[in-house]
């Protein structure tokens, strides 16, 4: 498996039921993302250069700077592939509460806890939490305050925009309704030992700002509130209901017509929007460090 | 073997030796960069530490909105690197502005000694769409934009706090 920046972009798939999906949320950030999967495209886009002498001078830098560990961004392109890797348990758990209503023999599988409602919210929380881990891994905290921190976060462009956008529309308004913010809040602040039963806290936990699991569940409140503001005007300047995302994307999911738990849970398990948005991120970010450099 | 069996071989072989190559991947541009980067990191796990600043030691360096006339969002702050993106009323991007510490590659200051222009004193050299300072032969300053002129961006960089870089 390729381990270097270029190659985990250039392997990236020019189509994909995830890059079809992202191209149907466009819609709720215009024009603020590409799918680009070629290196030397990206470092033009990124520094408006031409010269070749000079975009290979960028990439030999942005090449040598994710080598080195120290640089975090080999971390964050783990962060990114850890959220995605395999289902989430809110993926499985309602996937699974929908088949055992529907197939009387599968019934069993409804026994399956935690809730559907509070898995997910706790998976949109932990998936919010994982961002943060890998922008931190990446950035650092930028500048000298957890305002200037959200700052960043919330005037996010193009991949971060998008994939954050993604992250609204389809693990918070699609599964958990216009009230998402209150249940997905109520999921992280609710009993610990819930949030440490997560599969995806337990494949994303040691990243995660803090020591304890409190700590972390402190940190991850702190920042949803710092970008509740951020999420609020996203989803009043946009179409963003449960039926405009539907309308948008349901074509590429089939029998899910209407049934928003499903169509969720689908989309879950079958794209990796962070994984692909986020190793375009930090491509992005190395070669923007890279000119800065050279 | 006769000669028409040697000549089969022969060209069997080129064949072979033709479809061989086809099948292998073309090294590309970047190849030889990603092994020279995985050298590099080699030697340099077995070198002594290099000395950069620590983090939150460049940021006072960046322009206020109030100095810049531009609002400024930070965006990395990591041990020997920061940079900072400055937006225009509408959002939309003027330039970036990173400072980083040479210490770290001082190979890249080769550039400076054909300076002819300064800015506060220091070595000031243009490269594509952006503009770099040497401040006190350590930290590089470089203001980068697509849509600023090589004039303005040697402004910006006049507007950078050079009493807030830390001292050597």
């Amino acid at each position: 498996m390729s381990d270097n920046i270029y190659e985990l972009l250039q392997e990236l798939p020019p189509s994909s039921l995830t890059t079809r999906v992202l191209g149907g949320l466009d819609y709720l950030v215009p024009g603020s993302w590409q799918n680009i999967t070629n290196f030397e495209e990206l470092i033009k886009n990124e520094t408006g250069e031409s010269d070749q002498e000079l975009l290979q001078a960028v990439g030999a830098k942005a090449i040598a700077l994710y080598e080195d560990d120290s640089t975090g961004y080999k971390r964050a392109v783990r962060i990114y592939k850890l959220v995605d890797s395999g289902a989430t348990m809110a993926g499985m758990t309602s996937m699974a509460a929908k088949l055992s209503e529907d197939v009387g023999w599968l019934s069993f599988l409804g026994s399956i806890n935690p809730k559907p409602e509070t898995s997910q919210g706790i998976d949109a929380a932990l998936k919010f939490a994982a961002e943060i881990a890998a922008f931190c891994s990446t950035n650092g905290l930028p500048g000298d305050s957890i305002g200037d921190f959200v700052s960043a976060l919330t005037s996010a462009a193009k991949e971060d925009r998008m994939r954050m956008a993604s992250w609204l529309a389809l693990d918070c308004v699609l599964p958990l309704g216009p009230e998402f913010f209150g249940t997905v809040r109520s999921a992280i602040t609710g009993a610990i030992e819930t949030v440490e039963e997560s599969a995806l806290f337990k494949r994303v936990g040691e990243h995660l700002h803090g020591g304890s699991t409190g700590e972390k569940r402190d940190f991850i409140v702190s920042a949803l509130d710092g970008a509740s503001g951020w999420m609020q005007s996203l989803t009043s300047q946009s179409d963003v209901s449960q039926g405009g995302i539907l309308s948008r994307i349901g074509g590429f999911i089939d029998g899910a017509e209407g049934k928003m738990d499903y169509a969720a849970a689908i989309l879950d398990m079958s794209t990796n929007v962070f994984e692909h948005t986020g190793i375009q991120t930090v491509a992005r970010r190395a070669v923007r460090r890279a000119y800065g450099e050279i | 073997m006769t000669m028409d069996h040697s000549l089969r071989a022969l060209a069997l072989a080129s064949l072979f030796a033709l479809t061989t190559a086809a099948c292998k991947r073309e090294p590309d541009r970047w190849e030889a960069a990603k092994e020279q980067a995985k050298v590099v990191q080699a030697a340099k796990e077995d070198a002594p530490p290099v000395i950069v600043t620590e983090t939150n030691a460049l940021n006072k360096a960046f322009p206020t909105d109030a100095a810049s006339g531009a609002k400024r969002v930070f965006r990395t702050d990591k041990p020997g690197f920061a940079d900072a993106v400055y937006n225009n009323a509408d959002g939309k991007e003027i330039c970036v502005l990173t400072i980083s510490d040479t210490n770290s590659d001082p190979a890249v200051k080769t550039k400076f000694a054909s300076a002819t222009d300064k800015v506060g004193g220091f070595p000031v050299k243009a490269l594509g769409n952006s503009t770099a300072m040497l401040v006190r032969d350590r930290f590089q300053v470089k203001v980068s934009s697509t849509s600023l002129s090589p004039a303005e961006r040697q402004t910006w960089l006049s507007k950078v706090d050079i009493s807030a870089i830390p001292a050597n």
